[in-house]
């Protein structure tokens, strides 16, 4: 009797109609995996390819590189000294759909988020979608006592080809350490693809991070993230795009910047 | 505030036919909302471009954007220098920061896409999503 009634006032109706605006905003989470540089790659391109067809719900993927390698931006220069040297050491290279500089993927997280602006609670603008994804990874490792800050300059200081040799405003920055996380973005004007690799301090316990980085995420974006396999459409395409971009030399060596590729 | 001689598409590019030359480039408002504009994808000469499809990608404070061609057609022209300028791009975007020159396969496609006062209503519609 009691429930009935409660279900007839006004905030049990504003409850109902809260639930219904949350259901709106659930994005995917997409299971964490360890993968080869090129399928990496590949996977986050395929998701932001058929989001721009299909409309598929924001998604957000957490992973990592087995083995490690050097992510180089779109346009980035591979007769760089630093790339060459990383490249002696033996590190696999590819090259990002995304802009930006050199990253090791080494003792490191990445992620990759992928939507259409302004739909179920995906930022309006790419300057949103870099601020808070940054602000749930500094949250993530402030909840595990980390002292972790976002830039704060406007202007970018550059000081080298590696990404973390080169600060803009809300990179994440590890007390004592110096910048730890950054992203790249590729959009196409209505949906945004925006990844980014989080150097690990030592002591990190990874499962712990990841929980937090999820949590944070549903927080500061107010999303729900509902796990989820890819699909079998997306892991065709990734499996194709391995094979006929990111394990190519022309695309790898050569790049945006001297081969434009069409709808890459 | 867009020049009136101009066709304008909802991706923010601007196209203007000069003696069956179609020539296309990105308005004053994509510069500004892609800030500096630092590195730029161009295609080839004699290449050939499809109506909606990118054709030139641009990158701006580690994001790549890509530009769409209001056309389909053969190109005729490439703007090589906006490759050691791309500041060009923001700096004079209907003059010297011009991307591409066409030869369309169909005429009158222009006919479509809005003049400078739709593009101004457009662009503030869009400030105000």
């Amino acid at each position: 009797m009691l429930r009935k009634r409660r279900e007839n006032e006004p905030h049990a109706l504003l409850f109902s109609q809260l639930n219904e605006v949350k259901a709106a905003r659930e994005w995917r989470l997409i299971p964490f995996g360890a993968y080869s540089p090129s399928l990496n790659m590949a996977i986050d391109e395929a998701i932001f390819r058929l989001m721009a067809e299909n409309k598929l719900p924001a998604t957000l993927r957490l992973y990592t590189w087995n083995p490690p390698a050097l992510s180089i931006g779109y346009f980035q220069n591979t007769e760089s000294p630093l790339i060459t040297e990383y490249l002696k050491k033996g590190y696999p290279l590819v090259r990002r759909p995304t802009g930006g500089l050199a990253v090791l993927h080494k003792d490191e997280m990445s992620y990759s988020m992928v939507g259409t602006f302004a739909r179920d609670g995906f930022p309006v603008s790419k300057q949103e979608a870099y601020k808070k994804a940054h602000e749930s990874v500094r949250k993530a490792l402030s909840d595990l006592g980390f002292e972790v800050n976002l830039y704060q300059e406007e202007k970018l200081w550059y000081k080298g080809d590696l990404c973390s040799s080169s600060w803009i405003a809300y990179d994440i920055i590890l007390g004592g350490k110096g910048k730890i996380g950054g992203s790249a973005q590729r959009t196409n004007g209505e949906v945004l693809l925006q990844h980014g690799c989080i150097s690990l301090p030592e002591e990190v316990n990874r499962d712990c991070l990841r929980e937090k980085v999820v949590e944070n995420f549903e927080k500061i974006f107010q999303i729900k993230l509902k796990q989820q396999e890819l699909t079998d459409v997306e892991l065709s395409l990734s499996k194709k795009l391995v094979k006929e971009k990111y394990e190519k030399w022309d695309w790898n060596y050569k790049g945006g910047r001297f081969l434009f590729l069409g709808r890459d | 505030m867009y020049p009136k001689e101009l066709k304008y598409t909802k991706t923010h590019e601007w196209a203007r036919e000069d003696d069956g030359f179609i020539t296309v480039g990105i308005t004053s408002f994509a510069a500004e909302e892609l800030s500096d504009i630092v590195y730029v994808g161009l295609p080839s000469e004699g290449g050939k471009v499809e109506k909606g499809s990118s054709f030139a990608t641009l990158e701006s404070v580690k994001a790549v954007s890509d530009v769409y061609s209001p056309v389909s057609g053969k190109i005729h022209e490439v703007n090589h220098g906006l490759q050691d300028h791309p500041e060009l791009l923001n700096k004079d975007p209907y003059g010297e920061g011009w991307i591409i020159s066409v030869i369309p396969v169909e005429k009158g496609e222009l006919n479509d896409f809005m003049n400078a006062e739709e593009y101004e209503k457009f662009v503030e519609e869009e400030k105000g999503k």
